[in-house]
This record gives C-alpha cells, structure tokens and sequence, in this order.
C-alpha cells in the first residue's frame, strides 16, 4: 500500500468515559474534526470551523454506514476499534484481523514457535503493534498481548487460526 | 392478585409510563416516577400495592445500577483525564453542602443532612450520558469535563455509600469484624480471584446471565451479612471485572435486565413515596432544586475556568450536571432503610427527593434540548465586566462607523 509522502496528521485519541473514545485531527485548513466511537458502532462526525470550539456541523453514522463511508474516504490500515471481524472475501480468500490479549496461546510465542501455518494453513501477512506495521514478520518475530495479527487464508483455515489464537489452550 | 398478573400489570404500567415520558421528551425515569407517585398505597388514588415479587425486581434493580457503575469505572480511564478531573471534581463537591447545609436546616439532624448531601451532590451519568449522545454534544470540549467529573462523583458517592453504611450499621464490634473480613474478601478476590472468575464465565447463554445474576446477588448479599454495604460490594465486583474479557459481553446480555430491573426499583421506590406527605415537602424539593442547579451552575464555571475550558464552555459545564437521577433514588433508598433515622424524617427525605429528582431531570432534560440557545443566552448575560466593556465599547465604534456611512 502507498503511504502519502507527508506525514500523516496527527490524531489525538480520548476516552469518553462510559460513552467511548473521541478522536481529534486538526485540518491544514483551519478548524478541526472529531469522531466520536461509541461501542455500539456508532460514529458521530464533528466539524469545527477555525478557532470555534463548537460544531458547526454533525454527522450522526449507523455501523454500517460508517463502514460504508470508511470505504469512501478510502481504505483503512487498521482494523476498526470496535473489532467487529472485517473479512475481505475474495472467492475463497479470507482476510481477517485478530487481536491477541494477555491470555492468547500464542502471546509470547515467536512466529516459528505458534508453527500457525503447519497446523492451520493459514498465513500471518502482517502484526500491528501500537499503530505500527510490521508487514510479511519474519519467523523469529515474537507476538505480544495487544498485537493484532492479520492472517489469509480460506474461511476454514482462518477459523481454525482463530480457535488457535483466541483459545487458552496450548 | 396473582404474581404473574401483577407482573404483567407492572411491566404494561411501566412501559406506558415511559413511552409516554419520551414522547414529552423527557427520560423515562420521569414516568417511572410519577406512575408509583400517582397510583401508590400513599395516593389519593392508591389501586396498587406492590407485593414481594415487585420489591425483589427492585433491589435487584439497585444492586445492578451499582454493579455496571462499577463495570464501567476504571482507574485507568480516572488517571487520563489527569489534573482537570481532580480538580474539577473537587470544586464538585460543593454541591454535597447543598443537601447537607438544607438537612441541618430543616432540623433533620446531621445523618439525615449527609444523606440529603449525597442526594444533591451525585449528577445522573446515565440522563447526562444518553443527552449528550442524542443531543449530539459528546465533541465540546465542556462534555469530555463533564463526563471525567461523573466518574469522579462515582468514586466519591461509593466512598459516601460505604461511610453511611458504616455509619448507620449500629456499630458493635462484631460489625467492624464483618467489615474488615468482606474488605479483606475483596482484597483476596482482586488479587488472585481474576483469572477463576474468567474461566468460570466463559460461558455461552443463559448459563452465562445465570451465572452473573448469581455472581451479583450472592456476592452483594454475602457482603450484607458480614454488616458490609451491599451497595457497595456490587460496585466493587463490577469494578473487579472492569478489565475482563467478558465486559463487553455482560453488558450485551445484562444491561437490558439491569434496565428492566431498575424501571421496577424506580417505581417500587416511588410507591413507597406518601404522595400528600411529597406534595407538603413540595416547595422545598424545589427550592432545594433550584439552589441546586444554581450552585452547580457556579462551581461547574469556577471548575471549567481553573481547567482550561472558555467562558462560554464553562457556563456549559455547570449546565450540563444539572440533572439529578437513578443515584440519588439510590441513596434515598438506603436512607429510608436505616432504622435509625426517625420515620419522619424518612418519609420526608422520600418525599423531597422525588419531587426534586422529578425537577431536575425535567430541568435538566429542558437545558440540554436547548443548549446551544440557553448556554450562548447565559455566556452573555454572565460576561465578565471587562468583557462586557469591550463589548459595548465595540458596538460604539460599529455605530460610529455606520453614522459615518
């Protein structure tokens, strides 16, 4: 994928506490936007105009709509925070994003270690790590709590890699 | 009348009640309230009673409020918000004098007065949270504050609950055994009682919900017996699996019992409510209300002011913590259970604050429908004297400009 050659604006994340997390971009033409992420799925868009800090705009976005819209502005890098499974099914072929937490089989495991694609098929294209990507990881790349693994493969082999990732079992 | 009818009764009652409160624009809580005002054994039109069933859904409903208040209180999410909460918070806490300084006033004595303190002090997170939702507010910088202080006022009203409940517990030393071994049960629990407590939900269906409702009743009741604060401990398991895998999932499969539950625990509480002895406390459940909304009004500017918000986002924070709600029906609650404050002054303290949670969260509710309006009227009205003078000074010049044209 081509990353635009200026830096991309910065985003700055909060949490909104019992109602979700709020982001906020400033624009190089003045003002703001921010998006609120409820749970639920549902986005609420602001726009700020320059040195005003009320909106002059909202957009309320049902799940579905955000996503919608998500494709509009263009494709995403990371997978939506609310961790609904985002599958990109072409044919046969799956797309899947899977977050490891402290109690995953593999957290602590290198890629050679989980030996994911001898026992499920399915393949680790890239680890996301704190906003950073670490496409095509090498074997002795280590997965830690908080990693989101994006893995291919048929729907039944990213099932089993799933099984294999979120489950306690050894 | 058989349970199951009155059930039935119940939930159509409370269903109208809060439908038709939706559709004046107001939360439901408002119908809820008004339905056991209006037809409870106190009223002038008392056709129900509620029987066991009824009080058993309600203090189920109680115990659930606490128990997602504290599934969704983090410390983590209390650190981000850093110096402003704390601040903000603090200055907060002025209301809590409110209820306590009208409780000495009215010669209810000073039990009475710490709750009527708690009463006025605790701002409804769930009226707030959903406004500012459906409002579409959640992105000025007053609301990130406003939210950060109701976490802040969570953690303080179950300080408050815990201390009322010690105090009002009677106080031999068998109590205060009770209490540290519930304490220490909870020490244990945090420390080591996580990853059991994960494996033994990793459950799917109703054996899930089952497990949870009895994880509540059973852990909040067992807390009771040791003369420990049941309130407080259903906060405290709640808060216990606030980082849990499982969050998500019991508040998928929860909340709507929580919500039923506590339509009922609203209800059985205003049942409880003698409708004449609430129409006599009347002028000061409003008075109370309306000092209430100005104070809030004032520390909430002084609280926004020393935390970096403008003028006119200050004004908003004191606007926006305005409504009162589920959580002083809690406290009330727990106060009319305390044998050892006076019946009348149970009844009164009943009697005040459905009358005054009835008015602010009508007040409340009417701020936030018009808030752009109200807050922009009050920016100007409260300018500050040297703002207002460059502000007239400026329109001078703008006549002077148009006489020169």
């Amino acid at each position: 994928m081509n990353r635009p050659a200026s830096a991309a604006p910065q985003v700055k994340e909060s949490t909104l506490p019992g109602v979700g997390k709020k982001y906020v971009m400033a624009l190089e033409e003045g003002g703001h936007v921010a998006v609120i992420v409820k749970p639920d799925g549902e986005r609420q868009l602001y726009h700020f105009l320059q040195d005003q800090d009320r909106p002059s705009d909202v957009v309320t976005l049902a799940g579905t709509e955000a996503q919608q819209v998500a494709q509009l502005l263009g494709p995403t890098l990371v997978a939506p925070p609310d961790h609904e499974d985002l599958q990109i099914a072409l044919g046969q072929l799956d797309l899947e994003w899977i977050e490891l937490d402290a109690d995953s089989a593999l957290t602590g495991q290198t890629l050679l270690e989980s030996d994911l694609r001898r026992r499920t098929g399915a393949s680790v294209i890239a680890v996301l790590r704190g906003g950073e990507a670490i496409p095509n990881p090498p074997v002795e790349q280590r997965f830690e709590a908080g990693d989101t693994l994006v893995i291919i493969g048929t729907p039944a082999q990213c099932d089993a890699a799933r099984a294999r990732i979120e489950g306690d079992e050894t | 009348m058989s349970p199951v009818l009155e059930l039935g009764a119940v939930a159509l009652g409370l269903y109208l009640a809060g439908w038709l409160a939706q559709r004046l624009g107001l939360a439901s809580i408002v119908g809820y309230i008004a339905l056991g005002l209006a037809f409870g054994p106190g009223s002038p039109l008392p056709i129900y009673t509620p029987s066991e069933t009824i009080h058993l859904f309600g203090d189920l409903g109680l115990l659930m409020l606490l128990f997602f208040m504290g599934l969704e209180f983090s410390p983590a999410r209390f650190s981000e918000g850093g110096r402003a909460i704390v601040v903000a918070g603090t200055i907060d806490l002025a209301n809590f004098a409110v209820g306590f300084a009208a409780g000495m006033l009215l010669g209810y004595g000073w039990l009475a007065g710490l709750f009527l303190g708690g009463i006025t002090y605790i701002s409804s997170s769930g009226v707030i949270a959903k406004l500012l939702t459906e409002k579409r507010l959640l992105a000025y910088p007053e609301a990130e504050r406003t939210l950060g202080v109701l976490v802040y006022e969570d953690l303080a009203m179950i300080a408050i609950l815990g201390g009322l409940g010690l105090l009002t517990a009677g106080g031999g030393w068998q109590d205060f055994v009770g209490v540290a071994v519930a304490l220490a049960a909870f020490g244990v629990l945090l420390r080591w009682g996580r990853r059991p407590l994960e494996r033994l939900l990793s459950r799917e269906g109703e054996t899930f919900v089952l497990l949870a409702i009895a994880l509540i009743a059973l852990g909040a009741m067992g807390a009771h017996r040791l003369g420990f604060p049941e309130a407080v401990a259903a906060f405290l398991l709640g808060m216990m699996l606030a980082e849990s895998r499982h969050k998500e999932r019991l508040e998928e499969t929860l909340i709507p019992w929580r919500d039923v539950a506590a339509a009922v625990f609203f209800l059985d509480f205003a049942l409880s409510v003698d409708l004449r002895a609430a129409l006599a406390v009347a002028p000061i459940a409003i008075s109370l209300a309306l000092v209430t909304a100005l104070v809030n009004l004032g520390s909430g500017y002084l609280a926004g002011r020393l935390t970096a918000l403008s003028h006119r986002a200050a004004i908003g924070h004191g606007l926006m913590l305005i409504p009162r709600g589920e959580f002083s029906l809690v406290i009330v609650g727990l106060a009319t259970s305390v044998s050892v404050l006076p019946g009348e002054v149970r009844a009164a303290l009943a009697g005040i604050t459905s009358v005054y949670v009835l008015t602010l969260v009508v007040v409340g509710s009417f701020v936030f429908v018009a808030y752009d309006r109200i807050n922009e009227r009050l920016a100007r009205w409260l300018l500050s004297p040297a703002a207002r003078r460059r502000l007239r000074e400026r329109e001078r010049q703008l006549e002077r400009l148009r006489l020169d044209a």
